[in-house]
């Protein structure tokens, strides 16, 4: 029962770590996905989220990096799906920079062609990250 | 008579000298035939196992050396297909179907479904490092190929903006074929 609560206050920690957003975030990794998800769909998920915290922890629980994932077929979401064109299963990147000036990233095809090979698709989604934050 | 006996055994010695140089240069001959014949056959499999390797390929198919751009929608999926890549592989049929009738009866417009998961597809996966679902849109020109990207746009819009990811892929396809 112990190990259940903790392992479930660890979960939400991550979860609430991947979700603030404030003045120091620097990237937005953007997950959208249409309300039937595919298993494609959410293995991008899975290994993009195991990928952040694999390479990225520090910056993720610091809120340097933020990783959200949105129904892009909620009402709720409607201005962001328009923002990135995400009307359907969508991977994008955002650079936040100074002057709020944005550095936006489309990763959709990275993810849909390379989860079969799920360290090529790790190895570009470093790749990418690695590029916009070296961005002034 | 001693002249004589050396003479024949002279003669018969140069008979058998004769004889197995002859019968090496045969050898070598045959050998040589033989090797001809196996550098053919490797030759005759490696143009097999080429055109069994590039079956999928554009790039190495009739259109490649054909005077007048020809274009290949490369479709690759899994086994499993979800329901996005059948929004896609829906768009493009209907595309084909309404905007390049004529072009794909006289093959100048090709669709190519490729099963990423099937071993033998292995080396056109690798090609256009397609190891999932992809979408992309080849030109190819007296043996130039350019190839253009679509995953992105086909998941993002096939599913729920069918009409936008049909107008994108036939604007693309229109401008390869010129």
């Amino acid at each position: 029962m112990k190990r259940t609560i903790l392992s479930f206050a660890a979960l939400l920690l991550v979860s609430v770590s991947m979700l603030a957003q404030n003045e120091n975030t620097k990237l937005l990794v953007y997950d959208f996905h249409i309300t039937n998800r595919c298993a494609t769909c959410q293995k991008i998920e899975e290994v993009t989220v195991e990928a952040l915290n694999t390479f990225y922890k520090a910056q993720l629980d610091s809120s340097i990096i933020v990783f959200k994932t949105f129904n892009c077929e909620l009402e709720e979401n409607a201005e962001l799906v328009k923002k990135y064109s995400a009307y359907g299963s969508t991977l994008v990147l955002t650079r936040l920079l100074p002057e709020g000036k944005e550095v936006i990233v489309d990763i959709t095809d990275l993810g849909f062609s390379k989860i079969g090979k799920p360290e090529l698709f790790v190895e570009k989604l470093r790749e990418k990250i690695d590029e916009l934050m070296m961005l002034e | 008579m001693q002249r004589k006996i050396v003479f024949l055994f002279s003669v018969i010695a140069l008979l058998m000298l004769y004889s197995c140089g002859g019968s090496k240069q045969n050898e070598s001959e045959q050998k040589d035939s033989a090797s001809i014949e196996a550098v053919d056959t490797a030759t005759a499999d490696s143009m097999a196992t080429d055109q069994k390797t590039n079956n999928n390929d554009p790039g190495t198919s009739k259109a490649a050396v054909a005077e007048t751009p020809s274009v290949t929608v490369m479709l690759f999926h899994a086994t499993r297909k979800c329901a996005s890549c059948i929004a896609i592989t829906d768009c493009v049929n209907a595309v084909l179907k309404e905007s390049f009738s004529a072009e794909t009866k006289t093959k100048k417009v090709r669709l190519n479904e490729i099963n990423a998961d099937d071993e033998k597809n292995e080396a056109i996966c690798e090609k256009y490092e397609a190891f999932g679902t992809a979408l992309f849109v080849t030109r190819t020109f007296k043996g130039k190929e350019s190839i253009t990207d679509m995953t992105a746009q086909a998941f993002k819009l096939a599913s729920n903006k069918p009409d936008e990811f049909k107008k994108l892929l036939r604007d693309q396809i229109q401008k390869d074929l010129k």
